[in-house]
């Protein structure tokens, strides 16, 4: 059931209504697009190897939450993970390889524990993790050499921006999970 | 539901472009002719980015919501059984993949270095005509944005936005009725009668 409108709702309507219901994109996003959906013998970013890239990381990305689930509540993990700066709108190769450089200090300090604590854990464990870290570093190789080739692509950098966040995630998870108790923070 | 919105179902494409055009476009794209499919991309895109830039109030993730809705809906395409219009299927691809995005592991490694969000991209509305309504709805809560959007700007019933969005029918009137009342007042509507 509808009411009347007052006086104010159809003032809002008529400013609503006026709206442009499109508006073209600052940039074109086709040559992205098509780069991702070409088929592999005519590009280089192949469609297969998108798609292993995907799922691989989407695997990854799924035993990294959920290992830092078992452990941690989410908000927890964001707190204690450092954040990984994304390469902005004009992104680019040269961007990765210049915030690569900051990525690792981050990675050589968060290592340092990793490298000490992940002995504490099991054997299994310790082997899933090793597993997990390989995918994560094909998976930055992946796009390292798809970025090569499509240095503008956004899909790629985003791509990469969550994999090193899944790389320091995987570190913080070892560390705050084996951390001694008594220096735990009581939330 | 009173806002002058075009539903969905009746949607037209513009520049003369009719569905019995995207019919054509849509079946040669789904026997893989990219071609095709890039003439989709210009006749939709300006639509679904509108969109994804209103729900999400930024230009970069709206960017990002557009090119993985046409790679979602280039890989779906041989399943598009055409039982409703492209557009409408378009459409529904894009809100999922905000709200996907929003929800999923995107969205919470992005909330890590997002910038607080009271300082939401204002070239995303700043490129809009009519401003002041732009900069309203990008200041709106999430859940009521969303609704907003959906359902008094790009004609999905209530049943659909909430279906989509996750919540029961009730809460999407519920959203909608926030956000006119909270875009009533923030645009300064508000009258003595």
């Amino acid at each position: 059931m509808n009411r009347p409108l007052s006086a104010s709702g159809r003032d809002l309507d008529a400013l609503l209504a006026a709206l442009p219901r499109a508006v073209p994109p600052p940039a074109d996003l086709w040559p992205a697009i098509n780069a991702a959906i070409s088929p592999a013998p005519a590009h280089p970013v192949r469609r297969n190897g998108l798609y292993a890239l995907a799922a691989g990381l989407a695997a990854v990305g799924v035993a990294v939450v959920l290992a830092g689930r078992a452990v941690h509540p989410p908000a927890e993990l964001a707190a204690v993970t450092p954040a990984v700066d994304a390469p902005r709108a004009t992104g680019s190769a040269r961007a990765v390889e210049a915030k690569e450089s900051e990525y690792q200090a981050t990675r050589v300090a968060l290592r340092r524990t990793y490298e000490e604590r992940v002995r504490m854990l099991s054997p299994a464990t310790r082997v899933r993790i090793a597993a997990d870290l390989a995918s994560i570093r094909r998976a930055q190789d992946d796009i390292r050499r798809a970025l090569s080739a499509d240095p503008g692509s956004r899909v790629l950098l985003r791509l990469y921006e969550s994999t090193t966040q899944q790389e320091f995630d995987l570190y913080s998870i070892v560390g705050r999970s084996t951390e001694p108790v008594a220096t735990r923070t009581l939330t | 539901m009173d806002v002058a919105a075009a539903p969905l179902s009746e949607y037209t494409a513009p520049k003369g472009a009719g569905p019995d055009e995207d019919v054509l476009a849509v079946a040669a794209a789904a026997r893989g002719d990219r071609r095709a499919f890039e003439r989709l991309y210009h006749r939709h895109v300006g639509r679904i980015y509108a969109l994804c830039l209103r729900m999400t109030g930024r230009h970069d993730r709206a960017e990002d919501c557009v090119q993985e809705t046409f790679i979602a809906a280039w890989r779906a395409l041989p399943g598009f059984a055409s039982r409703s219009r492209f557009s409408t299927w378009l459409h529904r691809i894009a809100v999922n993949t905000v709200i996907g995005r929003q929800r999923g592991l995107a969205a919470r490694l992005e909330m890590v270095t997002d910038e607080p969000a009271e300082l939401l991209d204002r070239r995303a509305v700043d490129d809009l005509p009519a401003l002041d309504v732009e900069a309203a709805i990008a200041t709106l809560p999430d859940g009521a944005r969303h609704v907003l959007v959906m359902v008094g700007l790009y004609g999905f019933s209530h049943e659909e936005a909430a279906a989509e969005l996750g919540i029961a029918v009730g809460t999407s009137k519920a959203q909608l009725h926030r956000a006119r009342a909270l875009l009533t007042a923030r645009l300064g509507l508000e009258t003595s009668t």
